[in-house]
């Protein structure tokens, strides 16, 4: 709004991708050395950032509407109100308590069932990655994105076979590689999650080869592997890697 | 373990919430509204007044997640920040009605003020989104349902393209010119 300057198309896209989260972190990085340095282009995020959160923010209020009629009660009077609404809920709530007590029961069972220690150690540190908004050039984006809605529903191997069909195409791409194997350990495939894994090892400048390294010492703990687990944790300390390290002994 | 499972989950909300998605919104929404509700109903509130106050709370949280001012520290952050932004929404709303109107506040009610992310917008950058705001109103309809499908639902310009039935090119085109007209409103306005 304090700018009167013409914005190019190509520099408009640019500044989407910033607004709405599509770069990646060395992109945003330098995209914000960028602005320090160009008040000019800074200027012209700040006034984007205000036009776009505007816009969203008539998106979302129309959109709260809707999600409030979605709750579907009375909007008339108040506390004796109250009273069937709560009626309203119990069964569920009954539903609710029984499938936590069930799944309670899965866990006691699943943990009482695994003797080896290495499972165990497993188990206990491995976390799946929380998974990107996306980092793929633009032509894959939509399908990579698409898999890693299923990867963060944990619905692994759907995510497997959509990443595997792009992995054809581009056999050495560190995103795809590195979220196959960890996918592969998430189903407990360690063998072929190390395969993938292991790739990342020629990409030393990837944002994901410190996080391939944790993993890949999962997978040989959980292969069993422990002195080879522990040299590679012992090769590349960080603080994570020290603690599981130190989980190993 | 657990910890890290839970801060990653809410990690995860966070990122959910930072692009809109809408399933994820939803449940937000539908899931934390009868605490507030109950809440101000209890305090001398209505039911249009829990909703709306519920609303702006939402709002509000969602714009400080966006911006980065809040985040979460344990399993039920989110759910609890909302809880709070929408009680001290509340509060605000008695002690401003008081001094018109002297309504009785309970003894039991606290006031918890320190929670000083409440209102973090400040008033210049309310100002200006305000108009961003009227300027968008102004905008003819396709502009605007353009605009909020790239935007706030974030689809990509080929998803466009298919929902208005025309080519990508041209979808991209429509949406840069549409943003120059809301660009050229909004500093009109100002």
């Amino acid at each position: 709004m304090e700018n009167t300057d013409n914005i190019t198309p190509e520099l408009l896209e640019t500044i989407d991708r910033y607004i709405t989260d599509e770069m990646n972190e060395s992109e945003r990085t330098a995209f914000e050395t960028r602005m320090a340095s160009d008040k000019k282009l800074a200027a012209l995020v700040k006034e984007m950032q205000q036009l776009v959160s505007a816009v969203e923010t008539v998106a979302l209020r129309e959109q709260l509407e809707e999600f409030h009629n979605s709750i579907a009660q009375p909007t008339d009077d108040k506390v004796k109100k109250l009273h069937p609404v709560s009626h309203y809920k119990r069964p569920m709530r009954w539903i609710y308590s029984a499938a936590a007590v069930l799944l309670v029961l899965m866990g006691i069972f699943y943990f009482t069932n695994m003797d080896s220690p290495s499972e165990r150690i497993f188990a206990r540190n491995f976390v799946p990655d929380p998974g990107l908004p996306t980092t793929m050039s633009t032509t894959s984006d939509y399908d990579f994105f698409d898999a890693m809605v299923n990867y963060k529903r944990e619905e692994y191997t759907l995510a497997i076979d959509k990443w595997e069909k792009l992995l054809a195409e581009k056999p050495q791409n560190d995103s795809l590689n590195y979220f196959l194997g960890v996918s592969y350990l998430a189903i407990d495939d360690a063998e072929t999650a190390q395969k993938y894994l292991d790739k990342l090892q020629a990409h030393s400048e990837s944002i994901f080869s410190e996080d391939a390294v944790y993993y890949r010492a999962l997978a040989l703990i959980k292969k069993d592997e422990l002195a080879q687990a522990a040299q590679l944790l012992r090769d590349n300390p960080s603080k994570r890697n020290s603690k599981l390290l130190s989980d190993l002994k | 373990m657990k910890e890290i499972k839970h801060i990653s989950e809410q990690l995860e909300l966070v990122r959910a919430i930072r692009s809109n998605n809408e399933t994820v919104l939803r449940r937000l929404y539908t899931e934390n509204f009868d605490k507030t509700k109950i809440y101000i109903l209890k305090n001398n509130g209505s039911m249009p007044e829990a909703k709306d106050i519920y609303q702006e709370a939402f709002i509000a949280v969602w714009r400080n997640i966006k911006n980065g001012k809040f985040r979460p520290e344990n399993n039920t952050a989110v759910q609890g920040y909302l809880y709070r932004v929408a009680k001290n929404k509340w509060l605000d709303h008695l002690r401003s009605a008081r001094f018109k109107k002297t309504a009785s506040i309970s003894p039991g009610m606290e006031f918890n003020d320190t929670d000083g992310l409440v209102d973090t917008i400040d008033r210049e950058t309310e100002k200006k989104e305000q108009l961003a705001m009227n300027a968008f109103k102004q905008l003819g309809q396709e502009c605007k349902s353009l605009l909020k499908s790239f935007y706030f639902e974030r689809k990509s310009m080929s998803e466009i393209a298919m929902d208005f039935g025309i080519a990508e090119a041209s979808a991209r085109n429509k949406k840069y010119r549409c943003l120059e007209k809301l660009r050229s409103i909004a500093k009109a306005e100002n």
